[in-house]
């Protein structure tokens, strides 16, 4: 049981800093192709994919929330399904900022 | 079952009754002693080992975003210091643990914020984490064309 508990704090853990990674990677060129959704949660997912590449699990983006942040940034809300199409629904959201290129 | 062999027996339900009573008492007094000294050597310094092993790991992801934010941020002319606040809680941290550097290491003149300054550096730590520290080339500010 201990074990289960250290390894579920581990994983969660591990798979939450990998999330930041991805979003926060995304929002710095999101705003470079002007807040693009479509894009912006392809790029989210290739980075997700590159991460958990060899892994028996990978989050799956499930909502992904673009606004404007300052006038003049992005902000990206997603939430991941973290054992994506298991059917285990372990939700995990990440949000992150970026200022934009765009002037 | 019926006994196997000769040396086997039979005990009466009363009897098993009272020797399986007498064995867990005795079971649960150096169980529960037993089960507390697992818990205090081996199951929590497991959980926190493993907790404060994934905090850092998670420290370490935040500084390392943080500081490429920031470095891409004073590259574009943007008040970084002012967005720190915003950036520390993307990842759940209070501003005042997040203490930044920034740096132009390569330009004519090493002024931050100048078209002149070509490589930027970031140094981002959290709290004793070391610093974490970042080189990109400076951005540069798109233009946005629209046709008429």
């Amino acid at each position: 049981m201990v074990c289960l508990v250290t390894l579920a704090i581990a994983v969660i853990g591990f798979a939450h800093a990998k999330e930041v990674d991805a979003v926060s990677e995304a929002a710095r060129y999101a705003r470079l192709a002007d807040s693009d959704v479509q894009a912006t949660s392809a790029a989210i997912s290739a980075r997700i994919d590159e991460s958990f590449a060899g892994w028996p699990f990978r989050p799956r983006l499930v909502v992904l929330g673009v606004a404007d942040w300052n006038s003049s940034g992005i902000q990206l809300d997603a939430r991941f399904d973290l054992f994506g199409g298991s059917g285990l629904l372990v939700a995990q959201e990440v949000r992150a900022h970026a200022a934009s290129e765009l002037n | 079952m019926p006994p196997q062999n000769s040396t086997d027996t039979v005990l009466s339900p009363r009897q098993q009754g009272a020797t399986g009573r007498a064995t867990l008492v005795n079971d649960w007094g150096s169980g529960s002693i037993e089960f507390v000294v697992w818990l205090a050597l081996v199951a929590l310094p497991m959980v926190w080992l493993v907790t404060t092993a994934v905090r850092f790991e998670t420290a370490l992801a935040a500084a390392q975003q943080i500081a490429r934010e920031v470095a891409r941020e004073a590259s574009l002319g943007v008040d970084y210091q002012a967005n720190i606040a915003t950036l520390a809680g993307d990842y759940g941290l209070q501003p005042n643990r997040v203490a930044t550097q920034v740096t132009c290491i390569a330009a004519p003149v090493a002024a931050i914020q100048s078209s002149d300054c070509v490589l930027v550096r970031a140094s981002v730590r959290l709290d004793s984490t070391p610093w974490i520290v970042v080189t990109i080339p400076a951005q540069v500010p798109v233009v946005k064309v629209t046709a008429p």
